[in-house]
Formats: structure tokens, sequence, C-alpha cells
């Protein structure tokens, strides 16, 4: 049995080989589909941060000017909570406000060196305040806009959050369909070369064939080199993709990181590698014994 | 040992509009285990179709062949198999591989029939001794003549140790030198104790070998002879 699951793979590897160029063109039209996948995994990843990112900011965000003390702020901060549909309000602090963005700047020196050259905390303290429908800004805006709190305040920051998440979910989602779409055409396109190379090799190998019909060879061990000739053309495509995946997103990351900051791509690749990796396997395997399954199905009667 | 049961085999094909033609007609013979049979007869005789319905490659009109009792015509896949490895066809175009030496040809039955390599090992040394070959067990076919093609032809048919080897004109591709050397490593393989089964329109091989004769003509059985002369 051993011997058998052994032999099969080693003549299916053969077959492969013996394909030359046709073999290596066959892996890198499987590679296609495969790699279409893999953009989208990465996608979410991105969309997924964005969307994290908006949800931990404040929907409003109230400034205000140096000259405040702690103690009024957090008296608007209690008046602020008492508005209904309000979530939450959280102080920041004027050196907490410097020490986010330096944490967030952390491997940008320029940036931090200019902030040094100032010599002094730029950044106002501050009021987040998360509602629960937009309707609820209107009160906040309001209730700062009194007598009472107009010469604390320094300005205040709406955030359009929830259009900006719906609109990454609606952009996501619209990938996401384009992509399937195209996920199905190319692995179509994949399935036929690699259904009209697998046909060439039982064409081509119709001598051994004979001869291992005609010793007693069962069924499945000469089908079996076939289909594994498939499942390598897609292992082999999937082992590529994975490649050529981490060879981008290494190049991308940089760049990424400073349109997105705090977004690390290379880190959330290799941290899902496995899930990663077993979804290109399992396409590519799938999509690869498919295609043989029909190529023997049609042009190999045993 | 194979009892061959009133077969008959009659070709019809509507695509080439050829109806009713009479291959075999009513065969009954039987061959003992250890036997050396010939079956001879002009081209068209027969002797192929017989040959092919041995290794189940084409099934009888009527009648059918018994292998030690066994119906082969009814025998499972897995039971098909068993007698595909019980029988070693030789072809009178050697069906080498022509990408594999000598070893490598033989090696490769074994493998497809699940041997162990060190089975592979062991064996395929003993059938290269004994069809002598080797010192040409690195060539390529191509670098082979032809009476060499065909004793690693028969090396391969008989390297899993067949009970019964299926000869369809080995010495048909041979010059009567390369001729002689084939018919004498059949002989050598039968006093081995296989039973042999030669299919040939060579009248000097049938004569020269002096054992039983069955002669085919029209798909019918004219004589059945031991120690049988070629006459047609």
């Amino acid at each position: 049995m051993f011997n058998s699951l052994k032999r099969i793979i080693g003549l299916g590897w053969q077959n492969l080989a013996r394909d030359g160029g046709i073999a290596v063109a066959n892996v890198f039209i499987v590679m296609i589909p495969i790699l279409l996948t893999s953009a989208l995994f990465v996608a979410k990843d991105v969309s997924d941060f964005l969307i994290d990112d908006l949800q931990a900011k404040a929907d409003i965000s109230i400034y205000f000017n140096d000259s405040v003390s702690q103690d009024d702020i957090l008296k608007v901060q209690d008046n602020v909570r008492g508005i209904p549909g309000v979530t939450g309000v959280e102080y920041v602090s004027k050196d907490e406000a410097l020490a986010a963005f330096t944490k967030r700047h952390e491997n940008e020196p320029v940036l931090l060196e200019s902030l040094q050259e100032i010599n002094e905390n730029p950044f106002l303290p501050s009021l987040n305040v998360n509602a629960e429908t937009t309707a609820q800004y209107e009160q906040v805006a309001a209730l700062l806009a009194g007598d009472d709190y107009r010469d604390m305040v320094n300005k205040v920051n709406y955030s359009e959050k929830k259009t900006v998440i719906e609109n990454i979910f609606a952009l996501t989602a619209g990938a996401q369909k384009v992509g399937l779409s195209l996920f199905i055409l190319l692995g179509l396109v994949s399935v036929m070369v690699t259904f009209n190379t697998v046909s060439m090799a039982i064409r081509g190998r119709g001598i051994e064939v004979g001869i291992q019909r005609l010793v007693g060879a069962s069924r499945w061990f000469i089908r079996g080199q076939f289909l594994v000739q498939g499942v390598i053309f897609g292992i082999l495509g999937a082992l590529f993709s994975l490649f050529v995946t981490l060879a981008v997103c290494w190049y991308l990351n940089p760049f990424l990181a400073t349109i997105l900051p705090g977004m690390d791509v290379w880190q959330n690749v290799m941290r899902n590698l496995w899930p990663l990796f077993g979804v290109q396997l399992a396409i590519g395997a799938g999509l690869g014994m498919f295609s043989s399954l029909i190529a023997i199905g049609r042009h190999l009667k045993v | 040992m194979i009892n061959f049961n009133n077969i008959t085999k009659i070709y019809s094909s509507k695509a080439s509009g050829v109806t009713n033609v009479v291959a075999l007609d009513g065969i009954n013979f039987g061959v003992q285990k250890g036997e050396f049979v010939s079956v001879v007869g002009r081209s068209g005789a027969g002797k192929t179709t017989l040959f092919r319905m041995m290794l189940v490659q084409d099934k009888p009109t009527s009648g059918t062949i018994f292998f030690k009792d066994q119906n082969i015509f009814r025998l499972n896949q897995g039971k098909l198999n068993n007698l595909r490895r019980n029988m070693g066809p030789v072809f009178q175009d050697y069906k080498l591989l022509p990408n594999m030496n000598v070893y490598d040809n033989i090696a490769y039955v074994m493998k497809v029939v699940g041997a162990s390599d060190a089975e592979i090992k062991r064996d395929v040394p003993r059938i290269l001794e004994i069809v002598e070959l080797e010192d040409r067990q690195k060539n390529l076919p191509v670098e082979l003549s032809g009476g060499e093609c065909q004793r690693a032809a028969i090396a391969r048919a008989l390297v899993h140790r067949p009970e019964v080897v299926l000869a369809d004109e080995p010495t048909g591709n041979l010059d009567p030198y390369h001729t002689l050397d084939v018919l004498r490593l059949l002989l050598k393989i039968n006093e081995m104790g296989t039973t042999v089964l030669l299919a040939t329109h060579n009248r000097e091989v049938v004569n020269k070998l002096k054992k039983r004769v069955v002669t085919l003509e029209k798909g019918k059985i004219i004589r059945d002879e031991a120690n049988g002369r070629f006459a047609l």
C-alpha cells in the first residue's frame, strides 16, 4: 500500500517533470486565482484595520484652551455624560495626547525631532465623546455653544466615522464580489489549462498506461498518477503564491505603514501564515484535482 | 490450467460498415501447467485475438476461457488484476519504454504491481542474468539490437514470476540468429516451470521447437498435435 502510494506520487511527479515548459506555464496559470484570493485575504485585513481604527476614534472630540483647568474639564465631562444617548466620555490630558502622538509616530524620527524643536507640548486637553447616533452630536454641540463653556472650548471636531465605515464596508463587499467573479473566471481558466496538460500527459503515456494495465496495475494506480500530477500543479502554485504574497507584503509594508499609521501588513500576514497557506493550498490542490478528475474521466478508460 | 471453451468472436463495426467478420469460431482446447504450446496460423487466423482475450483486453461473442477453473470474463477488477499479474505478455514490437534503460523497464512493472524496493533489487538482476542482459542493463532500448530488445521484453514479462508467458509473434521482427536466441530463452523459461503460449506464423520456429502445435485457420482449429510441425 505504502509502496504503491509512493510510486503513484513518483510517477505523477515524473509526468509533470517530463512536461517541462508546459508544466511551468501551468503552475503560473494556477497561481493567478490563488494570488487573487490571497490579495482579498490581505485586503480584508486592511479594511478590518481601518474599521477598528475608526471605531476606536471618538465621534466628537472637544479641545479645551490651555488655560482651562483639569477640574473644569472634568465638570464638563460630567455634564456631557448626562446627555441621553452619549455612551462614553474620555478625558485626555495634554501629556496623554503627547504620549499617544509620540507612540503613534515612533518610527518617524523627523516628526518627533520637529516636535522637540518646539520645546513645549503643543497638544490641547480634550474630551473624546462617543454617541449612539449622529442626533446626539447636535445636543453636545448645543451644550458647548452655551455661555458656560464658550470661552473654555478651543474647537470641536465631528467625525463622520459611521459614513466612512459604511463606505469601507461597501467598498470591501464590492471588492469581494468583483474578486469572487474574477476568481470563478480565472479558476475556470486554470481548470481548463490543467485539464489540457493532464489530457496531453495521458495521451502521451499511452504505452506506459497499456503496460500498466497488462501487468495488472490497479485502476487507481493508473489513474492516481495523473490525479497526483494535477494536485502537484496546485501545490506548486500554492507554494509559489505564498512566496509572492510574502514578498509583496514585505515590499509594500513600509508604504502602507506611512499611509495607515499602526498598520503592519507584514505582521498580520505572518500571524495568519498557516491559515493563508491552508487556503492557498486548498484552492490549488482542489483546482488541480478537479481538472485531473475531468481529464481522467474523459481520456483514461481503465 | 487454461481452458478455451467454445470461443467465438465476431466483429462488426457500424462506423466502417464491416459486419459479421468471424475472427474465432468455436475454439476448444486446454493447456496444462508447464506446457509449451505454439499457436500457429497465417496472419488473420485469430492468434492475436485469442491472446487478447486471455488478457481480457477483448471479450468473446460467445464461449469463455477458464484459468484455474475461474471464468476470466466474470472476474471483478481486483481478481482481474491478479490474473494479469499471472500472465507475462511479450509482443512483436517489444513495447519497451523508450526513455527508460533496460533495468528500469524491467523494474517498472514490479513497481506498478507494488513490489518493494528490496524485491526489485533482488529480482531484476536475477532475471537479467537469465536473459543474459547483465552488461546491457544501463542501455536504452534504442541502443539495443532487436534480439536484445525482445530479451529485455521477455525479462520484463517474467520478472514478477507469472505462471504463463503469452508471446505474440516475439520473433516477428528478428533475423534468424536472434530468432534462435529468443526461442532458446523461451524453452529455458519453460524448463524452469513456466507455461508458454507462443503465437507465430514462422514455420522454422515451430519446426525447431518440437512442442505441441495448435493450428488455426480462418478462426478454427484445424490441427492440434503434440510434437507437431507447421503444416499449412
